[in-house]
């Protein structure tokens, strides 16, 4: 694994308060939308994707291929 | 950093969110430390938090990079802020609607006692002992983070600790050894529950697990019932997995060094008609594909959902669009050349994104040109397809989005490399008279016939236009396709 890459919490507590009082002040309910602005919906909420078209055929013919 | 370096290049971006993810546990921790009346069970939280803080940083890594641990910290935190009056959002709110809770108390409490798998799975890395104060209710299948393991059997399991490098299980009280982390390995003590492991596929610096379990969470929103299927079909479709990663190494080796800074988790899952292949924002590193596939095809959509993947990552620095009287996220409410139903401005935002990629691949692929003639007939369609698509993506949320100066830069970004790929299509002679290709269902490759002649892509896009367009957003678009069919 790269070393920089490691998530280290104490080092974090040390290194990121301001991050960690920012999500503190979301929590303490002023407002979480500004925390995470990768804004979710469930997932099966897509609509129905528009792949290739299926084709129906004997699967032996696809061997043939 | 230039918006295409932000777009394409920078591999931190899968790091910053997991660092997120480890700010926002501490938060919690400390919201709770100072108040630990709030629901019940904060203690026991507070101890495991401790025990875990201590660990080896190298061993929390290992499990905190489970896709899991975002899903837990971000609904910690929303269901915390609930508590003090912050309205629910979907995914809290369709997660207390699977596990029939009413309020976010509840739902907190319930919450904070699903930390425990994390302790239990550094538990297992470190191969220290724990015990629960309260036996951890664990809803089966369960992927332990970090690991292969995946706990299988009844639909829940009562777990007590590790040690001694065993799961200890109440209700009737029994151990079960933690099998080694060779793929195929099981270990069952013969009461209904047993541990798997998952196969997992390495290529190069790529290391990802096949494992459904992870997808079964409350509030994903992603229909459940194929992720308890046996590990079996995991290992079924191994070899296709690996042969893609070949394939994206080869053909798109830029995208391949993301996905060793990025990917955790593959579920494959069977067809069926609930949906193809989908990346949930809560789960970093990790989206569900259909199979069977051909390994190219496979490759193109693992480039797609990575990409959903890194785009939630970039977002993570600033919303995309300002707030309006429209919901860009959930309002189904506009055209979009990629699904059968109206889209959100947000979905729009990432199809022109992930297929920007999808198209460079097959053009790699068609340069090269070594393939089987079907797949370079496939790589055709879609050079002559995904152009077209892209402009309409983009005009789309020119005439709709309300941006903010983040949003804007970036979809500029995306219009000017929307307007290269056409260009790099002509210039291979790809035209909208490209026949359509078509799947079989053993995945194979076939050119589109109908009345006794070739769709061609121009056609099929019209036709969607004709279909789904129903507020008439894209007339300019289809004025164009008519002339550029008829000619």
């Amino acid at each position: 694994m790269d070393k920089r890459h490691i998530i280290d919490l104490n080092n974090l507590e040390q290194n990121h308060c301001a991050e960690i009082d920012q999500m503190l002040s979301g929590i303490s309910g002023n407002s979480t939308s500004t925390l995470w602005t990768a804004k979710m919906r469930p997932a099966n909420r897509g609509g129905k994707p528009l792949g290739s078209p299926r084709i129906e055929e004997p699967l032996e013919s696809d061997n043939q291929s | 950093m230039s918006p295409k370096e932000l777009l394409w290049a920078d591999s931190e971006v899968y790091h910053r969110r997991l660092e997120k993810s480890g700010v926002a546990l501490i938060a919690v921790q400390r919201a709770l430390s100072a108040d630990r009346q709030l629901v019940p069970g904060i203690d026991e939280f507070l101890r495991l938090y401790e025990w875990v803080a201590r660990a080896d940083p190298d061993h929390f890594t290992q499990v905190w990079q489970d896709p899991g641990a975002y899903f837990w910290t971000r609904r910690a935190v929303h269901f915390l802020a609930a508590c003090r009056g912050e309205p629910l959002g979907t995914v809290e709110r369709e997660y207390c609607s699977e596990v029939g809770i009413v309020n976010p108390r509840e739902a907190l409490a319930y919450h904070l006692a699903h930390f425990k798998k994390f302790a239990l799975a550094l538990a297992i890395v470190t191969g220290k002992s724990i015990t629960f104060s309260a036996p951890y209710g664990a809803s089966l299948p369960l992927a332990i983070p970090g690991t292969p393991l995946v706990l299988v059997g009844d639909s829940h399991a009562s777990i007590a600790g590790f040690s001694d490098g065993a799961i200890e299980l109440l209700n009737p009280r029994r151990t079960i050894p933690v099998p080694g982390s060779d793929p195929g390995n099981s270990a069952d003590n013969g009461n209904g529950v047993r541990i798997d492991v998952c196969p997992s596929v390495t290529c190069d610096d790529v290391s990802v697990f096949l494992n459904s379990a992870i997808f079964h969470l409350p509030g994903l929103g992603i229909a459940r019932g194929w992720s308890a299927l046996p590990l079996a079909f995991q290992f079924e479709h191994q070899q296709l997995v690996t042969e893609a990663l070949s394939a994206i190494r080869r053909f798109q080796p830029w995208t391949f060094s993301h996905l060793a800074a990025g990917l955790r988790v593959i579920g494959l899952k069977p067809p069926d008609e609930m949906f193809v292949n989908v990346s949930a924002s809560e789960l970093p590193g990790a989206f569900v594909c259909t199979v069977p596939a051909d390994p190219y095809l496979f490759a193109s959509s693992i480039i797609h959902e990575f990409h959903h993947n890194t785009l939630f990552g970039i977002e993570e620095q600033g919303p995309f669009f300002e707030a309006s009287e429209q919901d860009e996220i959930e309002g189904e409410n506009h055209y979009s050349p990629w699904v059968e139903t109206l889209r959100p401005l947000h979905g729009i935002m990432h199809a022109v994104y992930v297929f920007l990629p999808v198209f460079s691949f097959w053009l790699a692929i068609l340069h090269d040109a070594s393939l089987d003639e079907a797949r370079l007939g496939f790589a055709r369609e879609q050079l002559a397809r995904i152009p077209a698509q892209l402009q309409m993506g983009v005009n789309q949320l020119r005439r709709h989005a309300k941006l903010t100066p983040f949003g804007s830069m970036l979809v500029e970004a995306l219009a000017a490399e929307a307007a290269q790929a056409q260009e790099e299509a002509s210039a291979m002679g790809i035209t909208l008279k490209t026949p359509v290709m078509g799947i079989t269902k053993a995945g194979a490759l076939r050119p589109l016939i109908r009345g006794g002649r070739q769709v061609t892509v121009g056609e099929s896009l019209l036709e969607h236009l004709d279909a789904s367009d129903v507020l008439g957003e894209c007339a300019e678009e289809k004025a164009s396709l008519v002339r550029a069919i008829s000619i």
